[in-house]
């Protein structure tokens, strides 16, 4: 169980982290959203234990990065933002140079290393420096560099960021393994930060949605989705399309117009939905179409950042 | 899961330092030529410019009556007046010549420790391995000194070697002797072991490799004044000088790892990756 509590981080009299409370439990994915320096990137190192918090305090199974730095690191994976691998080093001995790091023995560094490297399509070229590699080659090196100790824990920081889509889906469909503890291994601990929406919807089990290092946002993505209400789209005679909105106060919502022939209502709770079709057509409206569209994370998050008054708490 | 025997992780430290050194030409070619230049070139240029190039050595003559008191117990000079002017160089006054070996491979060494991590990005991930800042500050420390002392003791027997050979033609091999042992084993370990750890902590400050290299280089002047010192007889190196000015270097290198253990601290690193 990862827990922060409190969590405050000053830069002289820049404020990145402030007041954060959350708990991660064993095997959940936790997304961590947020524009730049929404305080994403510190809160994985105040959990690493590479800065010490301002106030409040992080827990891991009971330890504190700050005072138990190393036990702390044992249990943890961290793929920091822009992670690099020794240039001269071949991916091999960037690799062997972590499991010594980490104590672990030959014996069981080796299949693990030679397992990671297929695993993650670097065999081939295990044994050239790794300077020679793509970006994407290196990312993924990263990443073998930190699964390569087993941690109970991953604090990924925008793992998919400099990838291709099928290195990126690689790396996805990796997480989600050790998420869920499948091809071996308990359930493994996973927070995620990412400015992919996508990724965040398909693989997170909640979503923590930050702004000036506090949470907006917090809970699975459909229940975030959901707090947010439907998108109704509804196809009107173009003619209409001002007489339509024009009604807005009988309809309650604010329309938009869109592309001359559609009228977006955002926002609205699915049982709305009847009486926003009976007002228009009431009003002598022609409708061709309703689309009732549930909102996605990237919805939640675009709005979340253009109304800087609401905080959704779903489940915290 | 245990921690990590400190030893292994700094064998691990070390181990891949010296590997990423040998694959750098920019560090490797200082590291050898400095010392090839001073320990091999120095003596055969010193032993056989005054026959060569046919110095008069009568201004030496003075010098020659002084110096030898200077020669370590036991060091005799030959009868020949050339090979008496050759000996005292080669024993006495090129003997601080010996002390910016170490100094130099060090700073070298040493400037690429933490700037140079952070030059390559790689800060972070030693940051997040199981590792204490103390170790992190040996390794770094252990991965420049080792390299420095093994190239200087190996150049310092090279040195007595071409320098008995040379000398072995007036009749006197010189070589070894206490001073110079003293300067190699002792003296040498001391100064290199404060060197490096004045550039380690310079360097976990520094942006990039060249800032330390440049401020780790202001390490070398007391050692020109010493050279400088010795060359015009203003002070004259002798074994008690030697034991206890390295007992005194010993002293500062320790002040200096405990200094460093807390400039190193791997919030502030943390905060500069």
């Amino acid at each position: 169980m990862l827990l922060l509590e409190g969590l405050t981080r000053d830069f002289g009299t820049v404020r990145a982290v402030d007041h954060l409370d959350l708990g991660v439990r064993r095997g959940e994915v936790l997304g961590l959203l947020g524009h730049n320096g929404a305080g994403k990137t510190t809160t994985i190192r105040l959990v690493a234990g590479l800065l010490t918090p301002t106030a409040g305090r992080v827990r891991m199974d009971g330890l504190n990065p700050v005072t138990d730095g190393v036990a702390v690191r044992r249990r943890l994976g961290v793929l920091p933002a822009n992670a690099a691998v020794d240039d001269r080093l071949t991916g091999r001995q960037n690799l062997r140079f972590t499991a010594e790091l980490f104590d672990l023995p030959h014996v069981e560094a080796d299949p693990r290393l030679d397992g990671l490297l297929a695993h993650l399509q670097l065999a081939e070229r295990a044994d050239e420096p790794a300077g020679t590699y793509s970006t994407g080659m290196r990312q993924r090196l990263s990443l073998a560099r930190v699964l390569l100790h087993d941690p109970e824990v991953l604090l990924l920081d925008e793992p998919t960021a400099s990838l291709d889509p099928v290195a990126a889906r690689l790396v996805r469909d990796m997480i989600a393994e050790l998420a869920a503890g499948r091809g071996g291994g308990d359930a493994r601990t996973v927070v995620l930060s990412t400015h992919d929406l996508d990724e965040a919807q398909r693989l997170c089990d909640r979503v923590a949605i930050l702004e000036h290092g506090r949470i907006r946002a917090l809970g699975t993505p459909a229940e975030l989705a959901g707090a947010w209400g439907n998108d109704v789209v509804i196809e009107v005679q173009p003619d209409d399309l001002a007489a339509a909105l024009a009604l807005e106060p009988v309809a309650g919502v604010v329309a938009q117009a869109e592309n001359g022939r559609h009228l977006r209502v955002p926002g609205v709770a699915r049982a709305e939905v009847p009486r926003i079709v009976h007002d228009l057509s009431a009003a002598g409206v022609r409708i061709y179409g309703v689309d009732v569209r549930g909102p996605s994370l990237e919805d939640v998050y675009l709005r979340l950042h253009t109304d800087t008054t609401t905080t959704t708490e779903v489940d915290r | 899961m245990t921690d990590t025997p400190t030893a292994r992780l700094l064998l691990a430290i070390v181990r891949r330092d010296l590997r990423l050194l040998v694959a750098s030409k920019a560090t490797l070619i200082p590291l050898l030529v400095l010392p090839a230049l001073v320990f091999v070139v120095l003596p055969v240029v010193a032993g056989l410019a005054p026959g060569v190039l046919n110095l008069p050595l009568d201004d030496l003559d003075h010098a020659v009556v002084v110096l030898p008191d200077l020669l370590p117990a036991g060091a005799n000079l030959p009868v020949d007046p050339e090979g008496q002017v050759i000996t005292i160089l080669l024993v006495s006054l090129l003997a601080p010549m010996i002390l910016a070996v170490p100094v130099m491979l060090a700073t070298v060494a040493a400037a690429s420790a933490i700037a140079g991590e952070r030059e390559r990005r790689t800060l972070e991930l030693l940051l997040l391995s199981p590792i204490t800042d103390r170790q992190l500050l040996l390794a770094k420390t252990l991965g420049a000194w080792v390299p420095a002392l093994v190239i200087t003791v190996v150049g310092s027997a090279a040195y007595q070697l071409v320098s008995n050979v040379l000398l072995s033609g007036y009749g006197v091999q010189p070589f070894p002797n206490l001073l110079w042992m003293l300067l190699t084993l002792w003296v040498s370990p001391a100064i290199a072991a404060m060197a490096l750890l004045s550039v380690v902590v310079i360097s976990g400050r520094s942006r990039t490799v060249q800032d330390a290299m440049q401020l780790g280089g202001v390490l070398v002047l007391p050692l020109i004044g010493l050279l400088v010192a010795q060359s015009t007889g203003i002070l004259l190196l002798t074994p008690l000088h030697l034991a206890v000015g390295g007992g005194v270097l010993w002293v500062v290198a320790g002040a200096l790892l405990h200094t460093g253990a807390r400039a190193l601290r791997r919030d502030v690193l943390a905060m500069q990756v």
